[in-house]
């Protein structure tokens, strides 16, 4: 194992906050929720692995403040088969889980009946090759078409939940979501209007 | 290409400026000896990250110290051309060389008429390029037929169109001697990169595009036929396009990087963040950097 102090990213004498607040830091970097459905989950999971080894041998192997020894780290998602294509489901579902997404993405366009099940297995592979605009058109379609599937309500809420650590890296330059898309608009009115145009008409 | 990876001027600081100054100036440096003075003309902040990134994998070797056209007198300090920046260089000639095809193909022969002649110009430097780089040419000639398959079909998806660049953009990690780990986190990095770049010309675009009547998938996407986007649509486009930024800065961050780690970080994080919101707020272009 490398020295966990050089994988912190800390001096040996830093004291157990500076430890906790290098550590917290990565933690979230290298969070499996800014990999899901990434192709490079696994290596990031590898490397939540080593930054919670290093934690913990440096903490004297107390538990890290993620609770458990463990540390942050996620269950791989179990795929259930649904609905009446059962079987092709399922096959489609182990080849997603075996990152064959050509493969699965081939299968499923050669399914005519398009169910909830079908949106969802289709959103999940098109995720995953990163087509996130018509990803997310059919994760709504399968929530939509089945709204008290769990599973497809998550996935869903993985993806909008996804940009959270980039937007708001750093602070102020970002955010624009709800409340903050509205103020960079009217500032950008603003600007507009100054150099005289005009970005939104009535105001 | 498009001169929209640039960095935001506010969140460097003087050290990390002259770094990236550096690197602009050594792939300036490397067209010129590669491929004659007058390529440097070619030169655009995109291809400068790209170097940038690249010649991060290796140690630092020292600048050198030159006079050029603009710096007559105080001269600047330039990274000496090497592996990465000459591969940057053939790039930025092929990428070129190949916008300006599009370029005729889209425009009347009289507006066309300057980008014939630099098309006359260029090709003995795009052959001599593509000589250098067979696969990365290859790999730009079939996903461009693709992606006037896409055109021609008015496809109104806007991840196939995007797919065609992402996919151009992400050759070029095949064309480094990473290893297998940082080469696959590379092609994943510029897949992204490549996807952003393109849809966030597609949104400048919009504009004239629509007013020419020309291909533009974002139109399509949102049925515009002459208006202008929506805030949802806005929303929408914002979420896609952050999407593709955080596969980039989850990509960067497993990157195994021995120097210039600030500098690409802040590009990442701040400036192309800044970029998108400019382009999805601003009616008029933002384009900027210097490209053809």
């Amino acid at each position: 194992m490398d020295d966990p102090y050089k994988v912190l990213g800390v001096s040996r004498d830093a004291t157990e906050e500076e430890i906790k607040k290098a550590y917290r830091e990565l933690a979230r970097k290298y969070h499996p929720d800014n990999y899901h459905n990434n192709p490079l989950a696994d290596l990031a999971e590898e490397k939540m692995k080593e930054i919670n080894e290093a934690y913990n041998a440096i903490s004297g192997g107390g538990s890290g403040p993620a609770g458990s020894s463990g540390g942050y780290g996620r269950n791989q998602q179990s795929y259930r088969q649904d609905g009446s294509y059962g079987n092709i489901y399922s096959q489609i579902r182990s080849y997603i889980s075996m990152g064959n997404i050509a493969q699965a993405e081939a299968l499923l366009r050669s399914v005519s009946d398009h169910d909830a099940e079908w949106e969802f297995l289709m959103g999940t592979v098109l995720y995953r090759k990163g087509w996130f605009d018509e990803a997310k058109r059919h994760l709504e379609a399968a929530c939509s078409m089945n709204p008290n599937n769990m599973e497809y309500r998550n996935a869903l809420n993985n993806m909008l939940r996804m940009n959270e650590t980039y937007r708001t890296y750093g602070g102020p330059v970002s955010g624009m979501n709800g409340c903050d898309c509205c103020m960079n608009l009217l500032c950008a009115d603003c600007c507009c209007e100054m150099m005289g145009g005009d970005l939104i008409r009535c105001c | 290409m498009f001169g929209y990876v640039r960095p935001l001027k506010s969140k460097f600081t003087g050290d990390e400026e002259a770094r990236f100054k550096c690197v602009y100036c050594g792939l300036c440096y490397a067209l010129g000896k590669r491929y004659g003075k007058l390529t440097r003309l070619i030169l655009n902040y995109d291809l400068a990250f790209m170097a940038l990134l690249l010649g991060a994998f290796k140690e630092d070797s020292g600048n050198n110290h030159t006079r050029c056209p603009a710096k007559p007198f105080k001269g600047s300090d330039y990274r000496p051309p090497d592996e990465t920046l000459s591969l940057c260089a053939d790039l930025s000639v092929i990428l070129t060389y190949h916008k300006l095809l599009d370029e005729i193909e889209d425009e009347s022969f009289v507006k066309s008429l300057s980008a014939r002649f630099l098309k006359l110009w260029m090709r003995p430097k795009y052959r001599k390029a593509a000589g250098y780089r067979p696969d990365f040419d290859k790999t730009v000639r079939l996903r461009l037929l693709a992606l006037s398959e896409i055109e021609k079909e008015k496809n109104d998806s806007i991840d196939k169109a995007a797919d065609t660049f992402a996919e151009i953009l992400s050759a070029a990690a095949c064309e480094t001697d990473f290893s297998e780990k940082n080469s696959r986190i590379l092609t994943h990095f510029l897949y992204h990169l490549g996807r952003w770049i393109y849809l966030v010309d597609a949104v400048n675009d919009l504009e004239d595009d629509m007013k020419k009547k020309r291909y533009n998938p974002v139109a399509l996407r949102y049925s515009l036929s002459g208006r202008a986007l929506s805030g949802d649509e806005r929303r929408e486009l914002l979420f896609t396009l952050e999407n593709s930024l955080s596969n980039i800065a989850g990509a960067f961050e497993l990157l195994e990087l021995s120097r210039d780690r600030d500098v690409l970080s802040d590009i990442i994080y701040f400036g192309l963040k800044a970029v998108t919101l400019q382009i999805l707020t601003a009616r008029k272009g933002a384009k900027n950097g210097r490209s053809l």
